[in-house]
Order: C-alpha cells, then structure tokens, then sequence
C-alpha cells in the first residue's frame, strides 16, 4: 500500500520535454534516425516507467551527494548546471560542475552504476566499448563539453550505488569522436530543415529493444535462425553427456591423488610406482586471441 | 489405375512436374525432421525464460512481450510490421492497429495488435476521493495506445508463430521449472509500466465483474484520522479496501465491463480485498492469422 502510493507518485513525475536541440548527453546514440525522430516527434516517444523514473531520481540524489563529498573533500567546485549552447550545430548541454585542481576547472560528470558496472569500467574506452548504450554516450557527452568549453580534459566520477565507493575516469579531449558527433548533429539539421526521415538502420537489439520511437521506426527485425545438424554430431554430444559423470569423478580422484602425492618423491603403493618433483612454470603473458564461445542446452526428448 | 493416369495427364497439359512417392516421402521426412527440431527449439526457448517473463493471468501463465521477443531471438524469428491504422470511435475515443508479418523456417503468418483508447487501462481521471472525475478522451495519450498496440502485435505474432499462446503451468514447470507460484500477477492498469507482484498468502480468488464500486468515509474515534473505505460489488459479494488504487481498477473494469480476478481474505467485517487486476481480454478482437 505504502509502496503503491510512491510508485503513483513517481509515474506523475515522468514527463516529457519538447526537444529543439541536440542534446550533448544524446549525441552519443549512433542512429540519426532517432535523433531526428526526438526533435520532430518527441511527443510520440515511449515514457520511461516509474522505475527506471526511480534511478533517474536516485541518479539526481546521487550527483548532489558527490558534490557534497567533492565540498568536503576540500574541492571548490564551479560553474555548477552551466548550460552550454554550440549555436553552429544546435548542439546543448549542461555539465555537471567543473572541479578547481591545481587552479585548473575540470569539467566533470557525475554517473551512478551498478556493482558490476563498477567493476568494468576503468579507462575511458571502457566506456566507449561499454555494453549498454547509455554508458556509450557518455564519453561523447563530457567530449562536447570539453569542445565547447575549450577545455583539454574531463573527468568522470563513477558512483557505485551497492557500496558508495567512487571511482574516477579520466578523458582527454578526443577529436575524432567530436568530429563523429558533430557531423551527426549536421546530419540530424539537415534532415530537420530537409523534412526527411532517415532510413531505418538494421535492427539492433541493443539500440532499437528498447527504444522509445520503435512504434513509429518499425524497425524490420531479420533474425538469424537455427541451423539443422544432422550429422552424427548429436551422438557425439549424447556420448558426452553419458561420460560426463565418470569424467567428473575422475577429475575428483585425479585432485584427491594429486594432493596425496604431493612432495613424496617416490611411493610404492599396491601395483603402482608413483614418483614425483617440483617444476616451475616460467612466467608468461597469454596471447591475445578469439574462441569460439558454445552453449549446449539439451532440449529433452530424443 | 485410369483416375491416376488421368491425372497425370493434366499435369503435363499445365506444364507441372510430376510429384512422385519418393520426393513425397522425402519431402514427409523433411517435414517431420523441422517438426522434430523446432519442438526441441520450443523446449529450449521456453527453458530460457524465467519467472520474470511471464505473468499470471486468469489463472493461466502469460508470456509478456519481453519473454516474447527473448524467446523470438533464440528463434530468429523476423518480422517486419506496417504502419499502424487509426480508427476514430465514439465519443472522440480512437483505436490503433498494427498488422505484422513473422516468419521462421520458411512461414509466415500475418498477425494483428489493436488496442483502444476505451480501454481502462488508459482511462485518465482528476481529483481524489468523491471528487475524482474520469478525464475526457482527449486527455489519453495517445502515444501509450499506439505503443500498446505495437506491443500487442509483437507478442500476438511471436508467440502465434511459435504455438505457445496457449501453455500450461505444466508445460512451464516441465520445461522451465517455473511454477504458478513464482509469478507475478500484474495489475492490468499498470501492465506494460509495471510488474507489480500481489501477494497471494492464505487468500481466496474469485472472477467475475465488478457491479459497482462505492466510498465511505469517517473517522477513527481513537486516533481522530479520517478514513476512506471503498466497497467493491462483484460476484455476489462485497470486498473492503482502504486502496485507492484498488477501487481506481476495480473502477476502471467496471466501466471497461471486463472481468477482474480479485484476491481476498475473510476479515473481521468481511471479505477484505489483498488485490485486484483486470483480466486481459482472450484476444484482441480483430486477431487473424493467415498462413502462406
């Protein structure tokens, strides 16, 4: 009942704003089709629900705590919410505060993550090779504000919302991806003033599963289906499956053996001679390489 | 012997090669072997959902459009959908549907979405308590109908195409070891905002349409808080809740004449209500399915 009421509360609070400009924070997402759809028919586009509106909250919560701990920590900080305006490319923003270190103003961004988000990111291409969307914005986000600010470089303070412990990613003003978003923003002004809509691109899970213009896209989803094996390739994995428990006890034995023998150099036990040594492995560093990642399911049946 | 020869001989006339019992056999084996393997696929696909991708409903498990589309992947299902038609009805209400077209394996079937602006579930309402008034028509987004009906046509085609519209809590529990008790049942107002789960603990289930929904107010002569209680008039009998919420569904059913499965307890004063959420229709009314 209590919860019920927040949550109803919270559905009031999702809103959504007329877009005129392109928005720094959404110059990121790689599809001109949706960025023109956002300034053209932004009143079509699907309200988030009221939880993702609760992270967004706790998001907001979140900056105004690191401000609190940045205050604390003896930073001054500056030019808090400034809004940018790029008039050329009609491009906005407002960063989230510059930080002052050694008399240098920082532009930085707050974001908040998971643990496991934590976890992954450490460099800035991190970021930009992320595997959500939304985190690969926002290295092109701080990079126009870093454009528009003339500023060489940026940080970003992560906030893991599990534990509360910070980490801080560094980013030097990247040119070639400015140049990617700011040809994008051209493109998007170009279809505006033109009155053309984009192609639709080839779908993709991760850009258009959840975008919030899919209904009106229609996005032509081309799957990729199963392919049928009937080699002996079944009985194969049938054989596997049947051995699987002896070769599990035979892992089990091999490491109970291997722990028994360990440091004896010579043992005579029933019809087995057993000797043994040390032997140091040279340290190495493992080539970098690609495998072929499987997954076996077994359906059930025959 | 002579139909056969006859036979035969139209199909020369039209230029047609001769279907002989081997390629028929061979054919019937191919066919079988698909069958075979997309049954094994289905039992994969099903066993890849968690309790998080379906819904109780009615008394039957409900695959939500995400399970669906998780499931279409594993698949490779494709499908491609038309530009929506927008009907205009009655009292400045609309309709949207989407047709789509979904193929696996060499088939496809076309398949509709259509969702109404007189659905409860969109239904907008000002004010509280005696004062709340339903919101004129023009007052529903838009938008939530039109992507409801996007949705619905992406969940009605997947699972059409699959042949899992219609699956048991056995068929869940064998392939899934998913049971009923693991799921969420969602309130149908907030379906597609939230998955709400009911608890369902030392309660009692009964389906129905909701006749009337009435309010009382007074105040609690201890604590000298003001009370509002609401009556829900459905099958033969009266439900208590102090949520606004609650009554607001129960409300909306009433008006939309759909059923409701209400859960309850047997309180002191009566049938207390735990919860309430309004039963989605079979299908949606202009649901076809054309084979080619």
């Amino acid at each position: 009942m209590i919860v019920e009421k927040i949550m109803e509360a919270k559905r009031r609070n999702i809103k959504q704003y007329p877009v005129h400009t392109n928005r720094a924070s959404e110059l990121g997402h790689p599809c001109t089709r949706y960025h023109v759809l956002n300034r053209t028919r932004w009143e079509e586009k699907t309200l988030h629900d009221e939880r993702l509106q609760l992270i967004f909250e706790l998001g907001n919560m979140i900056e105004e705590v690191t401000v609190r701990d940045l205050k604390e920590a003896g930073f001054a900080i500056v030019e808090q919410q400034r809004p940018f305006v790029w008039r050329e490319y009609n491009i906005t923003g407002t960063v989230d505060g510059k930080i002052l270190i050694d008399g240098e103003a920082v532009p930085f961004e707050v974001k908040s993550c998971s643990q496991f988000v934590f976890d992954k990111i450490n460099t800035i291409d991190d970021l930009k090779n992320g595997k959500y969307l939304y985190m690969r914005k926002y290295p092109t986000q701080l990079n126009l504000y870093l454009l528009m600010d003339n500023k060489p470089r940026g940080v970003f303070l992560f906030k893991n919302k599990q534990t509360g412990a910070y980490k801080e990613i560094w980013m030097d003003l990247d040119y070639v991806l400015g140049e990617e978003a700011i040809k994008r923003a051209e493109a998007v002004e170009l279809c505006i003033k033109s009155g053309v809509l984009p192609a639709c691109p080839e779908f993709d899970e991760q850009m258009c599963g959840d975008c919030g213009y899919r209904h009106i896209c229609l996005p032509e989803v081309i799957g990729k289906e199963f392919e049928v094996d009937e080699s002996d390739l079944a009985e194969l994995l049938l054989e596997m499956e049947a051995l699987k428990p002896q070769a599990s006890r035979y892992d089990e034995i091999d490491d109970e053996v291997k722990e028994r023998v360990k440091g004896r150099d010579k043992i005579v036990c029933g019809p087995f001679v057993i000797t043994g040594k040390w032997v140091d492995k040279k340290e190495s560093v493992m080539k970098a390489s690609r495998y072929w990642l499987k997954k076996i399911i077994k359906a059930g049946g025959a | 012997m002579e139909n056969e020869v006859k036979v035969l001989e139209v199909q020369e006339e039209t230029g047609l090669t001769t279907i002989t019992d081997d390629t028929l056999i061979s054919l019937a084996e191919q066919a079988e072997k698909r069958i075979d393997a997309m049954n094994k696929i289905k039992r994969v696909a099903i066993k890849l959902t968690n309790k998080h991708d379906w819904t109780d409903q009615g008394g039957k498990p409900y695959l939500q459009v995400s399970g669906a589309e998780k499931i279409a992947r594993m698949f490779g299902i494709s499908w491609r959908i038309s530009e929506p038609l927008k009907e205009i009805i009655e009292g400045g209400h609309f309709s949207y549907t989407y047709k789509g077209y979904f193929s696996l394996a060499g088939a496809t079937i076309e398949a509709i979405g259509t969702r109404s602006s007189k659905d409860g579930f969109f239904k907008k309402y000002t004010g509280k308590g005696a004062d709340r008034t339903e919101l004129p028509s023009s007052e529903i987004d838009a938008g939530d109908v039109k992507k409801s009906a996007y949705t619905n046509c992406i969940g009605n085609g997947i699972t059409r195409l699959l042949g899992i519209r219609n699956l048991t809590y056995e068929d869940l529990q064998e392939f899934a070891q998913i049971s009923k008790d693991n799921l969420a049942r969602v309130d149908y107002k907030k379906s597609g905002k939230a998955d709400a789960p009911i608890t369902e603990v030392g309660t009692d289930k009964v389906v129905g349409i909701v006749t009337d929904v009435k309010m009382k107010t007074g105040t609690n002569t201890k604590t000298k808080k003001q009370w509002t209680q609401y009556i829900i008039y459905a099958c033969d009998y009266e439900f208590h809740t102090f949520s606004e919420s609650n009554a607001k569904i129960a409300k909306a059913a009433k008006e939309a004449a759909m059923k409701v499965e209400i859960v309850y307890k047997e309180g002191q004063f009566g049938k207390d209500l735990e919860g309430i959420s309004i039963l989605e229709p079979e299908g949606p009314p202009a649901e076809q399915e054309v084979q080619s």
